[in-house]
């Protein structure tokens, strides 16, 4: 990749540009923000340290997303995450806006039920709600069929709907 | 049409992903029956609240760099022997140099936005304070601008006959005369905010070229070229780069505009641009060391002199403050 310096200020630009998403991606996973960023970080010292194999190009991107999503999962092995106690809290912060308006209610209720999704359908639905990413695009990442994300994303709708008991 | 579909469609619509065949269906099942359309609009009502979920995470790029940097710039953690960084002394320490060419640049550009077209420039307005000066302005529409130190605002030519342009290079306050005809915008770098019958406060930094918009009333539409534009409403703060697009930040808008009521607050701020703001409000340059940089300020400064503000400074960043004039040096 020659001059080291450009190097550094090309990694820099990849940082800048992708660091959000996959902040937000992996928060989709852990539900927690500073988790995120950590994993988000390790993924990229990890890259920086294989610099030499790798073509700052649009391939890296969907390499990016599935590192940051590896990272999550053995995050969450790692600290064996108490879904439990997490649910719980939740829980908890939804009760301690009983007094929020409309909105905020609406809001929460409508997490609440994005919560409740099944997995796969959970993190794809919530990847096609995030910026900058297309149906295409997820399916490069999650390597699953393009038909499967579509599927997903209507399931996960409907499902919300009818958890929030307008459905039918 | 199945439900499933539908949900599908509602939801790549919401993106304008939808192929021509798909607008098609789409439309034709709309128009189908009322209830449909009904179901379509309740279901785009969840997408939109969907699409917050993620509004609560704060990716603070700026710091996880700087963490970043510091990490793969150690020996240890760059086992390539060409990763030794040399970093060219002085790289972002030129900061004159950086904001005079800033000024420049934004010179030219300011002259093009303000005599392209047919207008003449005669009737073309132009405001300028000093640093530590701030000045009053009453526009023609009855619109009211106090302009901080160390800046400038342009009124193009033809300002108010069928719309309200401006051109800031620094930090202003805006109170909007309501005229829903007359689009009321400020442009600052690559951003422009309109607002709907409002007031704001604007702030360019000459140090990165990055704008930051504060809505004390009203509703404003931040906007640039190639990215996403927020509505952001009473209370509401973001900033935009040209790295990073636009971000929401979890100051108080009344704090970010504190300046009016000469309060100075800054929470988690890049220092170079919080120095710019204590420079504005100060009339004062301030030089400091190149890892400032990257540091980041949260203070509170309301109604404290300068002699105060530096006495923080040197004791979160462990630097020395000397001030010969109205020139203040912070070093190591």
């Amino acid at each position: 990749m020659g001059n080291p310096a450009n190097t550094k200020t090309a990694f820099e630009a990849l940082f800048r540009k992708m660091q959000p998403g996959l902040v937000r991606f992996a928060y989709i996973h852990l539900r927690d923000t500073e988790d995120a960023r950590e994993v988000v970080q390790e993924v990229f010292i990890n890259i920086w340290d294989k610099r030499e194999q790798l073509n700052f190009e649009e391939e890296l991107k969907y390499y990016l997303f599935r590192s940051v999503k590896n990272g999550c999962l053995n995050m969450i092995k790692k600290r064996r995450l108490d879904t439990v106690s997490l649910e719980e809290g939740l829980t908890a912060a939804e009760e301690s806006h009983d007094d929020a308006n409309d909105t905020e209610r609406r809001f929460k209720s409508v997490m609440a039920q994005i919560n409740q999704l099944p997995e796969m359908c959970r993190e794809i639905f919530l990847m096609s709600r995030m910026e900058g990413l297309s149906h295409k695009e997820i399916a490069e990442i999650l390597e699953i069929a393009p038909k499967t994300v579509e599927n997903q994303i209507g399931i996960g709708l409907k499902k919300i709907r009818e958890g929030l008991g307008v459905g039918g | 049409m199945n439900e499933t579909r539908l949900y599908y469609l509602a939801e790549s619509a919401s993106f304008g992903l939808l192929s021509e065949t798909e607008q098609q269906e789409l439309n034709a099942w709309l128009e189908a029956a009322p209830e449909n359309q009904a179901l379509y609009t309740e279901i785009c009502a969840f997408l939109d609240v969907a699409g917050q979920f993620t509004a609560q995470v704060d990716p603070q790029t700026d710091a996880e760099w700087a963490k970043l940097s510091a990490a793969i710039a150690t020996p240890a953690a760059a086992p390539v022997r060409e990763a030794q960084i040399i970093r060219p002394p002085f790289w972002s320490g030129s900061r004159v140099f950086a904001a005079a060419a800033s000024i420049v640049l934004l010179a030219v550009v300011g002259y093009f936005a303000i005599f392209k077209g047919d207008a003449k420039p005669l009737d073309a307005q132009h405001y300028a304070t000093a640093l530590g000066e701030t000045k009053e302005i009453q526009l023609a529409d009855g619109s009211h601008v106090r302009l901080n130190g160390g800046s400038t605002l342009d009124a193009a030519a033809g300002y108010g006959a069928t719309d309200r342009q401006l051109k800031l290079h620094g930090e202003a306050y805006f109170e909007v005369a309501k005229d829903k005809t007359r689009p009321f915008i400020v442009s600052a770098g690559a951003t422009h905010a309109e607002a709907l019958g409002t007031k704001f406060n604007v702030r360019m930094s000459s140090a990165d070229q990055g704008v930051q918009l504060s809505v004390t009333e009203g509703k404003v539409r931040f906007s640039a070229e190639n990215f996403k534009e927020l509505i952001l409403t009473e209370g509401q703060v973001a900033h935009f780069d040209l790295k990073t697009g636009f971000l929401r930040e979890t100051i108080a808008a009344k704090d970010a505009a504190g300046w009016v009521d000469k309060r100075l607050i800054f929470r988690d701020a890049a220092f170079p641009v919080a120095a710019e703001q204590l420079e504005r409000t100060f009339g004062v340059t301030i030089h400091f060391p190149e890892h400032l940089n990257t540091g980041r300020l949260t203070a509170n400064f309301e109604g404290k002199p300068l002699s105060e503000v530096l006495e923080v400074l040197t004791t979160v960043y462990s630097v020395k403050a000397s001030q010969e004039g109205k020139v203040v040096t912070l070093s190591e």
